[in-house]
């Protein structure tokens, strides 16, 4: 018999009503592939993947690390525009987060990672207050900064969501909101998880038809948004148009002013993830190129002391801008995004 | 004449001055030239000009304004007195009568220097009137040694002419002036990994077609300084390839029009046009010490021939 979402969503549902249910790891991912094609990629990658195929456009996964040594386990979802993959915790919770972010940025770029804005998170998040005779409890939340390791810090016991509380929390910090732990309380459901802002969930456990609800509520609100994201990062690239070149750059605006030292760090920064050459770094101003090694995408990026500009190569996929603008952020959390 | 040995490090030093003076030149001009042409100047970049007796040059810059003003931009990071006085030396030679579509002309010379140079100009006797720039969001000009007396020009600078940055800049890789071999593969080595084939993601090297280089760079960076003047050129392209390939992150096969390039070289290094300026020192090093030795072994025999050295000449 065929196995469809909503049946595994039901799957899932009772498993995570359990007292010893363990947590699930999600990954929203934007593939370049198609499902029958991950182990041939895997292989090429250096890593494993075997899957098979159970329903409409559900499968089995199964995914393997480098050394061949670890394996992890679960549920591929094939929504064409974009793949959730679910794996389930068989030892160790770390272990399977680990091991699925190893192997994802192994399959880098046939399959990338997602991503929103914190300010789209918190979208979700306000989405979520606001249904009737609900309540949002705050249990934790993560900050990642370009010269630290992710830090969680814990909300004290029964805070109640409040946007305004976290974003003064965030600027007092100068980090970038990588993710939320919260609990949902509805009448007729609860459910407790995690949401970050790279496509990556953890969905520890809730109520009745808890797996179906936090499926409706936040993980559909999250891929419409990073799909737009997505749309906002496409067709940037150079392209002639009557013998000239069309070029369609993408603006940051910091919220303190760039000095040298801060742009020394984001090319620093930015060394540790791509190819650069740095052209200029001085009175400040920067220039410089960033390669991605994964697909061959190139930016110019220029800084100046109000401003960051990033202006795409006639290759610059939406998935590498997309990480090229999470990269930046991680080094300027307050930078907004101009449209 | 004294001969002199060569020096690795006063030969790197070489090359980055150079490479910055080409990127700052790359981004006053550019932006100067469409800030002007906005607002009803005609511009020239390195556009020949005869002279009226003979010879002719490429100055950095011709505006037309009320008359013609050539703008000329000398980098420099020394406040050697040599150093200072050449580039001003340099400049004195625009101080003549050209000829442009049979109209002749004196122009106002102007040297256009970074503004930390400033001070060490104006200890140098005989300079020509001078602008110095800062680069940032925009351009600030300001006259700091003379002024330009053409009143078009002039009315530019309250007091200083703020040219916005060109927003189009990122169009521009190159002029006509050398450009130093670390910067052109720089540039080529983007673009080669622009034409990686996808099938080849999780490859430790991919094939570029050699045709497809020059073709590639040039529908992405179409001219600009004039129509004719592609920004990659065929000798830039094959100095830069060579010279990838002497550091082994290239194999170019020549007679197959071919380029592979090894993915694994360069994935930790920082920043690869530093890297690529370190190691094109070392070659021009090298380069420099054979010669050297060549002429000290040259000077050796004029001062003390020996039997072997004739019987050389005769063989």
């Amino acid at each position: 018999m065929e196995t469809s979402f909503a049946q595994l969503c039901f799957e899932l549902d009772e498993y995570h009503r359990s007292e010893g249910a363990k947590p699930l790891h999600i990954y929203t991912v934007l593939p370049k592939i198609e499902v029958e094609q991950i182990g041939d990629f895997a292989r090429k990658a250096g890593v494993g993947a075997a899957t098979k195929k159970i329903g409409d456009n559900v499968f089995t996964l199964e995914i393997l690390s480098a050394h061949k040594k670890t394996h992890a386990h679960g549920w591929l979802v094939d929504f064409k525009s974009y793949w959730i993959i679910l794996i389930q915790t068989i030892e160790s919770s770390t272990v399977a987060e680990n091991m699925t972010k190893r192997w994802l940025e192994r399959m880098y770029p046939v399959i990338s990672r997602s991503y929103i804005k914190p300010d789209d998170l918190l979208n979700i998040m306000d989405n979520l207050s606001n249904i009737e005779e609900s309540k949002l409890e705050l249990r934790a939340y993560i900050l990642k900064s370009f010269d630290k390791p992710e830090t969680t810090k814990k909300w004290p016991k029964d805070t109640l969501y409040s946007r305004t509380m976290i974003e003064n929390t965030i600027k007092s910090e100068n980090k970038l909101l990588e993710g939320i732990n919260f609990v949902f309380l509805n009448d007729g459901t609860n459910f407790d998880t995690r949401m970050q802002i790279d496509g990556h969930f953890v969905f520890y456990r809730g109520g009745y038809r808890c797996f179906s609800n936090f499926q409706r509520l936040i993980l559909s609100s999250y891929n419409e948004i990073a799909l737009l994201n997505k749309r906002f990062f496409s067709n940037r690239e150079r392209r002639q148009v009557n013998g000239d070149v069309e070029i369609s750059q993408i603006f940051l605006k910091p919220k303190e002013k760039l000095t040298k030292e801060h742009l020394i760090t984001l090319s620093l920064h930015l060394s540790t993830v791509y190819s650069i050459a740095i052209f200029h770094s001085g009175n400040p101003w920067l220039s410089l190129n960033a390669i991605d090694r994964g697909d061959g995408s190139s930016f110019d990026v220029y800084g100046y002391t109000s401003e960051i500009q990033i202006v795409p190569f006639n290759k610059a996929t939406p998935e590498s801008l997309m990480r090229l603008y999470y990269n930046i952020t991680e080094v300027f959390p307050l930078a907004t995004l101009e449209k | 004449m004294e001969i002199q040995c060569p020096d690795r490090e006063s030969i790197k030093k070489g090359i980055k001055t150079e490479v910055s003076a080409y990127i700052e030149a790359i981004t006053i001009l550019g932006s100067l030239k469409y800030h002007l042409e906005q607002s009803g100047f005609e511009c020239f970049i390195e556009k020949k000009i005869d002279k009226k007796e003979n010879g002719y040059k490429k100055p950095d810059l011709l505006i037309h304004s009320e008359n013609y003003i050539i703008v000329d931009h000398k980098y420099t990071e020394s406040n050697d007195e040599k150093n200072l006085s050449s580039k001003i030396k340099d400049i004195d030679e625009y101080k003549t009568t050209f000829k442009l579509n049979s109209i002749e002309f004196t122009p106002e010379v102007v040297m256009l220097i970074p503004k930390p140079a400033t001070e060490s100009f104006k200890t140098i006797t005989g300079c020509p009137t001078t602008w110095n720039y800062t680069i940032n969001g925009e351009i600030i000009i300001d006259q700091c040694i003379g002024s330009i007396k053409d009143p078009k020009m002039l009315s530019l600078f309250k007091p200083k002419f703020i040219c916005p940055k060109g927003r189009e800049l990122s169009k521009y890789k190159f002029i006509l002036s050398h450009a130093q071999v670390p910067y052109v593969a720089c540039h080529v080595y983007i673009i080669l990994w622009s034409l990686q084939p996808a099938p080849d993601f999780f490859a430790s090297e991919f094939i570029v077609d050699y045709n497809q280089i020059l073709e590639h760079f040039n529908n992405t960076f179409p001219p600009w300084v004039s129509s004719e003047v592609k920004q990659l050129n065929a000798t830039r392209l094959q100095q830069s390839l060579m010279f990838l390939q002497i550091i082994k992150w290239i194999k170019w096969i020549e007679t197959e029009k071919k380029v592979i390039v090894d993915k694994k070289k360069g994935k930790r290094i920082a920043d690869f046009l530093e890297y690529f300026i370190d190691e094109y020192a070392d070659q021009e090093y090298m380069r420099k010490m054979v010669e050297y030795e060549h002429k000290l072994e040259e000077s050796q025999i004029k001062r003390h021939p020996t039997l072997d050295y004739f019987w050389k000449k005769e063989n």
